[in-house]
């Protein structure tokens, strides 16, 4: 009986392993080197899937356009790796390939990761898994904030912090087609901008933006939040874990305070 | 002689409520020091103080749970503790003195952060907690 047991379990094991890995974040030929000075060199390929739900009422005509140029826009601004100093973690073993839990190290990290970015559409919440990610396109946005000058500003996107799922209003897409990428940034990690000396950059959110540009910073925090939300970058080939994109989704739809406005019935 | 007594007594009681009703100085000075604190929460300014401190490194914020399967809390934890046992536990006297001067994180040490910094660090994990979404637009 016992021997049953874990037959069973190994022959699941098995087809698990055998099983390609998914997700919104999918990375193979994970390795690290370590200079042995407090430096740690990762590397991997990695592929960035972002699942795009139409839930807008008379349809969103220019979706295919605004998502290409979003896949566009996100790979451009992984590109060319990162570094992370200061990195107050636990101490590398690269003999066992292990972080030893019971002993603190600052590293430095050099990130030196490919990225390929899909943006896909998808019509059904059955094709969400629950760790995609996912951008829900919604008719308008009730929410509003205030900024750090008192003012009351209009939601054209919203994301429910790091890991969660991404919304953006299709009229304010159409009208700044970086708002997209803009919100999914939020996923991976980075926080809104209101410097009046930053207006340049990506996440500057008030509406006056001079460009787009990602700091070396934001870049190496993003990367620095894939290398923790793999869960274990130790091992050659890993996914992102488990969040639950479809229940986080629909609690985030319908949160009264944010004022989404959809067709609920494409909501399926 | 009792009228006396009685005009005595209401005059004292005058002179006892005229007096209660006066604004200490103690609470003068809160209310000057309320208007002046010129501590301004700024998200982004925040955010980078956590990314050099390297909280989320530990305390890793996607987790659905309030402890992980190392048994440190999460970012999810930390927003659900209150407020000044966050202070507590954060920069008072835990981290077993990692961030003291002699610690393993020496180089990022938290007692140099100023009251309006670690004010501010208090509140964005707290709004972690309070599921407020992040604008855009």
């Amino acid at each position: 009986m016992t021997t049953d047991l874990v037959h069973a379990i190994s022959a699941n094991l098995a087809i698990l392993q055998n099983q390609p890995l998914s997700g919104g974040i999918v990375a193979k030929n994970l390795h690290i080197s370590d200079n042995g000075s407090g430096e740690l060199s990762l590397y991997g390929d990695f592929t960035i899937t972002l699942k795009v739900l139409d839930l807008t009422t008379n349809g969103a005509p220019s979706l295919n356009n605004l998502m290409t140029f979003t896949q566009q826009v996100m790979t451009a601004k992984l590109r060319g790796g990162g570094y992370k100093g200061g990195i107050r973690t636990f101490k590398y073993n690269s003999a066992k390939n292990i972080f030893d839990k019971s002993k603190n190290w600052t590293y430095s990290i050099r990130y030196n990761f490919n990225f390929i970015v899909n943006v896909i559409q998808i019509s059904m919440l059955n094709q969400l898994k629950g760790n995609d990610f996912v951008l829900a396109v919604v008719d308008s946005i009730g929410h509003q904030f205030t900024d750090q000058y008192g003012r009351r500003q209009s939601s054209g996107g919203l994301t429910q912090g790091e890991g969660g799922p991404a919304t953006v209003s299709y009229n304010s897409w159409k009208k700044n087609k970086y708002i997209g990428v803009h919100e999914f940034f939020h996923t991976l990690s980075l926080d809104d901008i209101e410097d009046p000396d930053k207006k340049n950059r990506l996440m500057y959110h008030l509406g006056d933006n001079s460009g787009q540009i990602i700091s070396d910073t934001e870049r190496g925090d993003i990367f620095d939040f894939i290398r923790k939300y793999l869960g274990d970058i130790t091992k050659v080939s890993q996914s992102n874990i488990n969040l639950n994109t479809v229940n986080q989704l629909k609690t985030f739809l319908n949160n009264p305070i944010n004022g989404f406005k959809f067709n609920k019935t494409r909501f399926r | 002689m009792v009228s006396n007594l009685i005009k005595l007594g209401l005059g004292s009681l005058s002179v006892l409520v005229v007096f209660s009703c006066q604004p200490s100085a103690e609470h003068k000075n809160s209310i000057v020091k309320r208007t002046t604190d010129s501590c301004r929460y700024y998200r982004y300014n925040v955010g980078q103080i956590i990314s050099n401190l390297g909280c989320k490194n530990c305390h890793v914020s996607f987790n659905v749970d309030k402890i992980d399967v190392y048994g440190i809390t999460t970012w999810r934890g930390l927003a659900a503790m209150d407020s000044l046992k966050l202070i507590d536990y954060a920069f008072t006297k835990k981290h077993k003195g990692w961030y003291s001067k002699n610690g393993d994180f020496k180089t990022a040490r938290m007692d140099t952060l100023s009251d309006c910094e670690i004010r501010s660090v208090i509140r964005y994990i707290k709004d972690f907690g309070r599921d407020i979404p992040m604008p855009s637009q």
